[in-house]
Parts: structure tokens; C-alpha cells; sequence
């Protein structure tokens, strides 16, 4: 790996940099010189830094649906300096005001406060490799920071395809624009998944954007790893002495993980071609939730902590041979069905969707880990399109209980204990345990003990870009994914794609608005299991 | 989220409180099969008008959805002996969630008023933060029922002598109504200061005009003091109807939080010497008490800014 640019301090050293000056105490609790009196008390230190937000692909979809929003929201929570700009680079050949304009459109609830911020935004049209491009974006950097005070700080954030990550990087490199300022300035690349297409092309895009960023310069963005429940099943691991020493092999079954989505490809079929549910969520979503799943105890919740323990997990996700691949993976696609009350299209049918596409809309699979925690306890994941309705969770079966003392008629209608996370959307917790039904009969029943986080904190969460922006302004990568995660998780991956392509493997079918075909049901029969219904 | 409908009510004079006690837990089985139990914490209401009974059941009750907690709201009357009580359940919907909450008024004559630990006891939840509010009076430092609180609220908007409150802030979590109203303004002002060439400033002020509302506008120039380290004769302060901070250090840089005139919207400026300025607009923050006291159970731990900015204050005599 070449290194070129100057690492990020405050991302580098592992914790957010803002634990350290913008609450304005340094680590012995004193006041720092350089930290801003007022400051001290407010947001619980959670202010952007000044900062220039550079936004390549400003005229996107991703830009006005997801980015804008987001700024608008972290401004109207006043989690935004005053020193703060959005640049916009696109080919459009805009102006200032266009640009201006499709941002002001992008929130049409801004108000003017909103309208006043975006005032100061900029725009510079070009190809996004090209050395003129990034020449005419130093220039607007140097102004806005003169102008508007933002400090030398950049945020680079790629909201185009993946194919220009390495000429944009590229060219902020041969331009100078990654190095930091003097001063402590900050220069900093966010990327969005995907990140590769498979182990290799993965590394090839890290070794270029290593060419001229450093790692701790890099924040790559899952934004499942934005949302609350993602992170609270951190908090319910390690914050609860009752849950951890349950979580292991001595007590569980087996896990299930599950990411499904009632939608078809929609608008996306071209992409979704290139795709497939394999690389679209498994080797991103579901390895993240996984690992989080999975992963041991951190010394410290930041993100050298998180990060690291992560990465161990999927280490020990045992990497599956062809054979395996072959008993322990399938692949099906949706066919015509009824969805949600209507009548759907197969996938095959589906706009940008070639007539005999083999592309996978659907992947279960058995994992097995090689650890103390986990040995013997297989991980099935499934996720899925067009499937009855659009839940993530993750579900921990416990073992049966040894011994039944109850009569068979008396605990017929008992299941094992069964702890589930429910990811979206009703996020909570539940838990399955047996209880005495009333009466004289000494029958023994499921119940369910429901916890639902809305029903306890109804304070507003952010957006999972909201919560991301943020935290790379501030410059805390804990919920950003790291180049070795990427890389473990894509050796994970790789082999069953790299199955897939050398055999014919069967493409089983599913109809539309089912739970995937009978060929994933079996998967688990085979060991007397069977797949949950969320 | 809906608006909490009371579901089931029961009113009782001169009660014992284990009848209450089994009253509540009777309505709530009433309820119980179809709305999720989720607590957080008690909150416990010391009122001594109905005016201040009216006032903190409509706040609770437009809270009690976003903080799910048991209510008490107690009422002190000097005459007389005996409690009266009601219980109240409201259902109301989260996230398509069917929830409930209860609220309980203890009605608390005579010599039981100084005892109103041993009257809140019974209705507390096992486990959880215990949340005393005092919406328009500051409690005696000696009150029994501080000692059950795990966190008091209070407001010093209106109030005059806080050298209690900050004795009591030595040893109970205080968190000031006041003070969460002035949050937005005071990231405002500390905003002004985050640009790197602006930021030396702030360790440079030399003046500070505090322009509004009686007790905020004193808290918030002891806030100013306590942070920059100015003296009393560096601050000036006025009446106003709308707030308006200004900063000066010498003569070298101006700035400025204030409403904007005819607008609800706040606007921000630094002003350089040579002419160089930056300015912007905000919108006007909420000062609504749901907000406030919405804000002050979010942040329920000790403010050692808040703690230092009181002080200040009264030392400054700011308060007088």
C-alpha cells in the first residue's frame, strides 16, 4: 500500500476527535487553549467542526434525496457551524443559483434559515477526473474558505458511481486537495458501497485510493451502520450484564439472520444485473449486522475498539469450499405474484431486466464460525426482494431445556427461548419463553415479551446520513467501515461468487410475496430446523 | 403520535394511599392486553395552585407519550387534613404502538404536607429515575422528598433568591428550565466562535451587552462571565422585550445574537475591524414549556456550566 497523503490525527487516533476539542476539555478535564469557551457544555460536543462538505455527483439522485436532507436537518438542529459550505461538482453545467435552487427544492420545508445557509453553497461543473476540474474546485475552496471561514477543511464525498472513485481520488491527489492545510486542517474522502465487485476489484480500489489518501483519511459508508438500531445492538450486548453471558454456543441453537424487503428492483434493474442479493446486501448489510452479532467484547466502545473486534469475527466466519457452496448456499429469483394485495411482475419481467436473467434476487445460507463462542452454532441468513414484507433482525434460538417435566399434551404448543433484534422497522426486542396458560390443566404456552424502542424513546432519531455526515465532519470513523473489514468480508463472499461462476449452480424460483423458495426451507429441515416468520 | 385520551379515571376524598395504590393497578389491568408497558421514569409534580395543577397536567399529559412515565402531580394546601386522589390512565399511539401511562393527583392537606416522601413512595417505579419537578417555585433545600429525587427541575425564570438552589446543586442533579430555553441561544452565540480565524476572540471580549427578560437574561450574563472570565463592570444588562447579546472584543471585533425585528427568526453576526463581516439566520427557537421541559428530561445529569454560569450571576448580583 502507498501512502502518500498525511494521516487523519483525529481519525487516526481511534476515538472521535471531538471528545477532545469542540466539547472543549482536554483529556484531563482542563480547558485546552484553543478551544472555544462558549462551546463548553453544548451538544454534548457533537458540532461539526468548519468545514467545506464537497459533494461530487451534486446533481444526483443520492444528492437531493439523501445528502441535502440530511445538511438541512443537521442545520436546523443547529449541529452546524456557521463556517460551513456545500460544493457541488457534477458535469451539469449549472450555475451557482442553479445549484442553489435545486438544493432549496431538494427541502422544500427549509425556511429561511435554510435558504440563508444555502446562500453561501457553490458549484463547479467538469469532469470529475479531470485536472481543470479540481483546479477550478481548489480555486472555490480557497474562497469559501476566506469567505465564509471554513478553515482548510474538506470533505470529499463521492455520490457518483463506482467507476470514478479512482479517477476523482486521483485527481484530488495530483491536484493537492488531499493533504491537510497548516493549522490542523482536515482533508477527508467519503465513499459509498459498493466497494468492489469481488475480493479482487475490492483491493484494486483500495490500493488507488491509497495512492493518495491515507486510510485514516477514508470513511467508507454502509448506512446501516447510521441507523439507531444497528447500533443498539451494541447497547444491548454490552451495556446488559443478562444477555452476554447467554450469548455463546452453551446456550444457543443456532442464529438467524434475516434482511428482507418487500420491494422488486423498482427502477433498478439495470444496476440490480450487475449485482445480484449477494454483493447488493449480503456482502455489505448483513456482514455488518453480523459482526456486530458476532463480535467479542471491545476493550472500548470507539472505533479502533469496535473495529478491530469486528474484523476478528469475520475472521473466524469459516470460508466456504465449492462443495459447500453447492450444499450450504441457495439462489433463487422472484417469479410473478401478488405482493402486498397486487398482482407483481417476476423479476425477469422487470424494466432493464434481461428475459433470461440468472441474476439472484435471493440468497439463504448456513455459515459456521470457528471460535470458542461459536463452535457448533451455524448462522442462516437470508435476504431476499419481492419477500412478504420488509424486516431486518436477527434471531438467537436457544437450546431446548434438557428435560420436559411436563406431560407431551401439557407443552405441545412450547418452543424453545428465541432472543430477536428487530433491526427495522419496529425496532425492538423480543423475547419467547413458556408460561403457564390459566387454569386447572398444568399446560405451558409460547409468550412473547415485546420491547419496542419507540415505545420508550420517542425523541426524534436522525437519519442514518444525518448521524454519518456528522460523525466524519467531527471525524469519528467507529461507524464507518474500515479497508480490512471490506476486504474479510468480501473473502467471505468471494468463494460462493466464485462458485456460482464456475458451476451451473441452479437458480431455484420463488413467487413474489413468499418467504423464498422450498430448496431454503430444506436448508434448515435437513437439521431439523426451520426458518422463523418475522 | 396521538393525543393521549384518558382511558379510564377515578377520583376519591379522603383516601388512603393503598387504595389508590390498588386503584392504579386495577385500571391498569383494565388496559393492560393492548398497549405495551414501557417506563423510563417517575416524574413527580409539587404544585401548590390549581393554576399549577392545570398547567403541569397538560404538559405531562403532552409528554407523557415521549417520555413514558408514571405522573404524579402533587398539590400542597395548608388548611385541612387528609388526601384526595385520582388516577388517570391515557392511551395514546407511537409508531403505530398502542401506549399507556398513568397519572395519579394527590390532593395533600395539612400537617402531610411536610411529608411528601412518604406520600410519593408508594407510587414510585422499582428501578428507575425518580424526576421531582417544581414548576413555579424553588424547593426548600430542607424538603424530605429531594432526598428520594434522583434529578429536580426547576425554573428561575421568575425566581429571586437561588442561593439555596445553588447550595442544593452541590448535591442533588438541578437541571434549570430556564436554562434548556436558553441552550439554542447560547450554541448561537458559541457558534460565532467556531471559525478557526474567529475562534482567538473568544478569550479576548472585553464587553458584553445582555439585553432581554428578567431572570434569563441574568443567567445568561452569569453564563458570559463564568465563560470568558468578565467581570461585573464588563457586563451590561437591559430590559427587553426580545433577547439580543452583544459581544465586544475592544475594538477589534463585534458579535451579535439577536431577534430579527418583525421576523421569528434569530440572526447572527461578527463584525471586523476592516470592515470584514459574516452573518447569518436561524430559525427562532422553541421557549415552550412542553419543549423546555422535554429538553430538561433528556438531560437529566448535573451542569457544571449551569452550576458556574448561577454563581456568577449572583455574584455579580445579577440577580438582585
Amino acid at each position: 500500500m502507498t501512502t502518500t497523503g498525511p494521516p487523519d490525527a483525529a481519525a487516526a487516533s481511534g476515538r472521535g476527535a471531538w471528545l477532545n476539542t469542540t466539547l472543549g476539555t482536554t483529556a484531563d478535564g482542563t480547558e485546552a487553549e484553543d478551544v472555544n469557551p462558549l462551546a463548553v457544555g453544548l451538544s454534548e460536543g457533537r458540532r461539526a467542526p468548519p468545514c467545506a462538505l464537497v459533494i461530487f455527483g451534486a446533481s444526483g439522485d443520492l444528492t437531493a434525496r439523501k445528502l441535502i436532507p440530511a445538511v438541512a436537518s443537521l442545520s436546523r438542529r443547529r449541529l452546524l457551524p456557521s463556517s460551513f459550505v456545500v460544493v457541488g461538482v457534477a458535469r451539469s453545467h449549472l450555475s451557482d443559483d442553479d445549484f442553489r435552487a435545486k438544493v432549496t427544492e431538494a427541502v422544500p420545508e427549509g425556511g429561511p434559515a435554510w435558504r440563508e445557509l444555502v446562500r453561501g453553497f457553490r458549484y463547479v461543473a467538469g469532469d470529475y477526473g479531470a485536472p481543470e476540474t479540481m483546479a477550478e474546485l481548489s480555486r472555490v475552496l480557497d474562497e469559501v474558505d476566506a469567505e465564509r471561514g471554513t478553515g482548510g477543511n474538506r470533505m470529499f464525498y463521492l455520490a457518483t458511481v463506482p467507476a470514478v472513485f479512482e479517477p476523482v481520488a486521483d485527481a484530488l491527489g495530483a491536484a493537492g486537495l488531499n493533504k491537510p492545510g497548516p493549522g490542523g486542517s482536515f482533508a477527508r474522502l467519503v465513499i459509498e458501497k459498493p466497494f468492489g465487485r469481488d475480493l479482487e476489484s475490492a483491493r484494486q480500489l483500495d490500493e488507488a485510493l491509497h495512492r493518495s489518501f491515507d486510510e485514516s483519511q477514508i470513511y467508507r459508508i454502509d448506512h446501516y451502520l447510521g441507523k439507531e438500531t444497528v447500533q443498539n445492538v451494541l447497547a444491548l450486548r454490552f451495556a446488559n450484564a443478562i444477555f452476554e453471558p447467554i450469548w455463546d454456543r452453551r446456550y444457543l441453537d443456532h442464529v438467524q439472520v434475516t434482511v428482507a424487503e418487500a420491494l422488486g428492483v423498482e427502477h433498478r434493474g439495470g444496476f440490480y444485473e450487475t449485482a445480484g442479493a449477494l454483493r447488493d446486501i449480503v456482502q455489505n448489510h448483513v456482514m455488518q449486522v453480523l459482526s456486530l452479532t458476532l463480535m467479542e467484547p471491545p476493550a472500548t466502545i470507539d472505533a479502533q475498539g469496535i473495529r478491530d473486534e469486528k474484523v476478528k469475527a469475520l475472521r473466524a466466519v469459516k470460508v466456504m469450499s465449492v462443495e459447500q457452496v453447492a450444499t450450504d448456499v441457495v439462489r433463487a429469483q422472484y417469479e410473478a405474484g401478488w405482493a402486498e394485495g397486487a398482482a407483481v411482475p417476476g423479476y425477469r419481467e422487470e424494466e432493464g431486466v434481461a428475459p433470461d436473467s440468472r441474476t439472484e434476487t435471493y440468497v439463504a445460507m448456513r455459515l459456521e464460525v470457528d471460535n470458542w463462542r461459536w463452535a457448533g452454532v451455524p448462522i442462516y441468513i437470508r435476504t431476499g426482494k419481492r419477500l412478504p414484507k420488509r424486516v431486518t433482525e436477527v434471531a438467537l434460538q436457544f437450546q431446548r431445556v434438557p428435560h420436559l417435566p411436563f406431560r407431551a399434551h401439557e407443552s405441545r404448543d412450547l418452543h424453545p427461548n428465541a432472543l430477536v433484534l428487530r433491526i427495522q422497522p419496529d425496532e425492538g426486542i423480543s423475547l419467547r419463553f413458556g408460561a403457564k396458560v390459566p387454569g386447572q390443566a398444568f399446560e405451558v404456552r409460547d409468550v412473547l415479551m415485546d420491547f419496542s424502542y419507540g415505545a420508550a424513546f420517542l425523541e426524534e432519531a436522525p437519519d442514518a446520513y444525518e448521524r454519518l455526515l456528522l460523525d466524519a465532519m467531527i471525524g469519528d470513523p467507529t461507524l464507518f467501515i474500515r479497508s480490512d473489514e471490506v476486504l474479510q468480508a468480501w473473502s467471505i463472499v468471494d468463494p460462493i461468487l466464485t462458485a456460482w461462476a464456475a458451476r451451473d449452480t441452479p437458480l431455484a424460483r420463488y413467487p413474489a410475496g413468499t418467504w423464498g423458495p422450498k430448496q431454503a426451507d430444506q436448508l434448515l429441515a435437513r437439521e431439523g430446523r426451520r426458518w422463523r416468520t418475522p | 403520535m396521538a393525543d393521549a385520551v384518558a382511558l379510564n379515571r377515578w377520583y376519591a376524598t379522603d383516601v388512603r394511599l393503598g387504595s389508590v395504590v390498588d386503584t392504579l393497578a386495577q385500571l391498569r389491568r383494565s388496559v393492560a392486553r393492548t398497549a405495551s408497558r414501557t417506563w423510563v421514569m417517575t416524574l413527580v409534580a409539587v404544585t401548590r395552585t390549581d393554576d399549577e395543577v392545570y398547567q403541569a397536567t397538560q404538559v405531562m399529559r403532552s409528554l407523557g407519550a415521549h417520555h413514558p412515565a408514571r405522573l404524579l402531580i402533587v398539590q400542597t394546601v395548608e388548611e385541612g387534613t387528609g388526601i384526595d386522589a385520582s388516577v388517570t390512565i391515557y392511551g395514546t399511539e407511537a409508531d403505530g404502538h398502542p401506549l399507556t401511562f398513568d397519572q395519579v393527583g394527590l390532593w395533600v392537606r395539612g400537617d402531610a404536607a411536610a411529608h411528601l416522601d412518604s406520600i410519593v413512595e408508594p407510587f414510585t417505579l422499582s428501578d428507575l429515575p425518580v424526576v421531582v419537578w417544581y414548576p413555579a417555585s424553588l424547593p426548600p433545600v430542607s424538603e424530605p422528598l429531594l432526598a428520594k429525587a434522583t434529578s429536580v427541575l426547576v425554573d428561575t425564570k421568575e425566581a429571586q433568591d437561588v442561593a439555596g438552589l445553588i447550595a442544593l446543586a452541590g448535591r442533588r442533579a438541578i437541571v434549570d428550565l430556564s436554562w434548556m430555553r436558553l441552550r439554542p441561544w447560547r450554541e448561537m452565540v458559541a457558534a460565532l466562535f467556531d471559525p478557526p480565524d474567529l475562534r482567538p476572540y473568544a478569550r479576548r471580549i472585553t464587553a458584553a451587552e445582555v439585553a432581554g427578560k428578567g431572570g434569563p437574561r441574568r443567567l445568561l450574563a452569569g453564563w458570559l462571565a463564568s465563560r470568558l472570565g468578565l467581570s461585573k463592570q464588563q457586563l451590561v444588562l437591559a430590559d427587553a422585550r426580545h433577547a439580543r447579546i452583544v459581544l465586544r472584543a475592544g475594538d477589534d471585533a463585534t458579535f451579535e445574537v439577536g431577534r430579527a425585528e418583525g421576523e421569528r427568526l434569530v440572526r447572527a453576526s461578527a463584525a471586523l475591524a476592516g470592515g470584514r463581516s459574516r452573518q447569518e439566520l436561524l430559525p427562532l427557537p422553541d421557549d415552550s414549556l412542553v419543549w423546555s421541559l422535554g429538553e430538561a428530561l433528556t438531560h437529566l445529569g448535573r451542569d457544571r456550566v449551569w452550576q458556574q454560569a448561577l454563581a456568577a450571576g449572583v455574584a455579580a448580583d445579577a440577580w438582585i
